[in-house]
């Protein structure tokens, strides 16, 4: 098969997306009469094309992505450092620094990058949010790229136009039809519970640091016991909703370290209780240990940075959610302010149902060698 | 003629005209959301409605798929009437919609591709991320290597004319086999 001869050139805007997310890489790229949008799914690629005749609009939305990646970053950096301080003293910050420097090398790029935005392209069949370009800058130039050529392709829009322009009323929304099973949405309460909990996990071996009385440790182990079934219940009650699907990879990814940290925690606790069996129903000597070695010390960081990452992202994740949620319980369309035209400020009547097209059958295919295109 | 309002993309609340085609961002009447809008002709002028086509005449020529419907375009791909229901502008070209399947599914048209798979990306990985376990490539080796061969040929990605993922990829896996071999023929030796 012969390879074809567009040639694309590369727009800006790249996300960085985590791989194990479903959404994969995606780029956008510019043709000689459309722009290609590739998705990268594992080792395939989906291409979807938006010709410059088609397109109507693009829509920048301002969104506080830069902001919310910074604080979750110095959330991240100020655990770092608490806990090693906590753990080691003050002698241990240049290893808490050194930790963290990482992070806060991210800090400083995802700040350089300006801040963040969706896009999206605007055809007469649909509105697409394309997931490459998530900064303001990227966005401003692809639009001051793109101009020339759509209006090339489609003229320009004047002013008068765009007063006179008249919006019609949405849609509304057909009835669902009862004969398709629709999974629910299910509740976010359980999701909620578990990311705390997760949370939660990330800083319960403070809670030793208060004293060695028996609660302390009894507590410790019982907010471990509660996100292990917290995960279990969480990923069953997504499993049966209609959630979005990196909630879900999330929640896998959560449970996936829950039960590595649990083998891993299991395996430590019993070579522990072998090798000092005089105090091995003792958590506070444990714990002291554990402060002590250096491999426990680096494992309890690791759990307390990994924890409270999952469950911050959860978290943001859910409230991200929740305003579509809201459109979708209340299900109720969407009303028109009532400036909706410029010049006479009235909303038209809905449009008549456009009759379906007439029925085709066509009688034979054609001859499949004589097609050349 | 009334259009489909723009929404805001974060409430779905409909946005007045005010919003189109600003230097500035302007906040959503509804979720307050920050929010510039270009607008192009396209969203002015929709495309008109698509003719139901002619009815024909006598004494003329006849659409092949609707024989009560008067030709008005032949069909560059395989040479049959078309009625205007039946003609697709494809890329300038009038093609009816046989046509159209039959060009998508042989992938002789590439702007209806939608979708490949990378052998290429797949035979690099393959010879280079068994390396950690360095035992594996023993298998994994041969197939990448038969890999390269094989879909030498299969269409890369739509926007990189390249082979040099294959060429990487035969190159490392056939040092892999290569030591191997060597390390076999000390054994046997």
């Amino acid at each position: 098969m012969s390879n074809p001869e567009i040639i694309y050139r590369k727009l800006p805007g790249q996300a960085l997306t985590i791989k194990l997310t479903s959404s994969g890489d995606s780029t956008l790229w510019l043709g000689p009469d459309h722009l290609l949008w590739v998705r990268e799914q594992g080792y395939s690629e989906e291409y979807k094309r938006f010709y410059f005749p088609d397109i109507q609009a693009f829509v920048i939305r301002r969104t506080t992505r830069r902001q919310a990646i910074n604080l979750t970053l110095a959330v991240i950096v100020l655990l770092i450092f608490a806990w090693t301080i906590q753990l080691g003293g003050w002698s241990a910050a240049p290893i808490g620094g050194f930790i963290c420097s990482p992070f806060i090398l991210f800090v400083v790029i995802n700040s350089l990058l300006g801040p963040g935005c969706s896009f999206h392209i605007r055809t007469a069949v649909q509105t697409e949010r394309v997931s490459s370009i998530v900064r303001i800058n990227s966005a401003e130039e692809i639009v001051r790229q793109l101009t020339p050529r759509i209006e090339s392709a489609q003229g320009e829009v004047s002013a008068e136009e765009l007063s006179g322009l008249e919006f019609r009323a949405p849609i509304q929304q057909a009835p669902a039809n009862p004969q398709i099973p629709v999974k629910p949405a299910g509740s976010l309460a359980i999701p909620y519970l578990f990311y705390s909990t997760m949370i939660a996990n990330g800083l319960r071996r403070g809670l030793l640091h208060f004293g060695h009385a028996r609660i302390f440790g009894i507590v410790n182990s019982l907010i471990f016991l509660a996100a292990i079934i917290l995960a279990i219940v969480t990923l069953v009650s997504l499993h049966a909703s209609s959630r979005d699907r990196n909630l879900k990879t999330l929640a896998w990814v959560s449970a996936t370290y829950l039960g590595i940290y649990a083998m891993v925690g299991y395996v430590y606790t019993i070579v522990w209780a072998v090798s000092n069996p005089t105090r091995a129903n003792d958590p506070w000597a444990q714990f002291q240990f554990s402060a002590e070695d250096s491999y426990p010390l680096a494992i309890t960081i690791i759990n307390a940075v990994f924890s409270t990452i999952l469950g911050i992202s959860g978290l943001l994740q859910l409230v991200s959610l929740r305003p579509a949620a809201a459109e979708t319980e209340s299900m109720s369309p969407p009303s028109i302010p009532p400036s909706v035209r410029a010049s006479e400020q009235t909303i038209p009547p809905p449009r008549e149902a456009v009759p379906p097209p007439l029925p085709f059958e066509p009688s034979s295919p054609p001859a499949e060698d004589k097609l050349e295109v | 003629m009334p259009v489909a309002p723009i929404t805001c993309t974060r409430c779905a609340a409909p946005l007045p005209p005010e919003f189109l085609n600003t230097d500035q961002y302007r906040s959503c009447p509804k979720c307050r959301a920050p929010l510039k809008l270009r607008v192009f002709p396209a969203l002015v002028n929709p495309p008109p409605p698509i003719s139901p086509g002619r009815d024909l005449l006598e004494g003329g020529s006849s659409c092949f798929y609707h024989p009560a419907k008067a030709a008005e375009a032949i069909c560059e791909g395989c040479g049959r009437f078309l009625c205007a229901l039946c003609d697709i502008d494809f890329n300038g070209k009038h093609l009816c919609s046989s046509c159209l399947e039959i060009g998508k599914k042989k992938g002789r048209m590439p702007n209806l591709q939608n979708f490949r798979f990378r052998y290429d990306k797949i035979a690099l990985n393959l010879s280079i991320l068994p390396i950690i376990l360095t035992v594996f490539t023993l298998i994994t080796a041969p197939i990448a290597f038969f890999m390269c061969f094989y879909y030498w040929k299969s269409p890369p990605s739509l926007t990189t004319n390249s082979k040099s993922r294959f060429i990487w990829a035969g190159i490392i896996s056939g040092i892999q086999i290569l030591i191997w071999i060597m390390i076999f023929g000390r054994m046997l030796a």
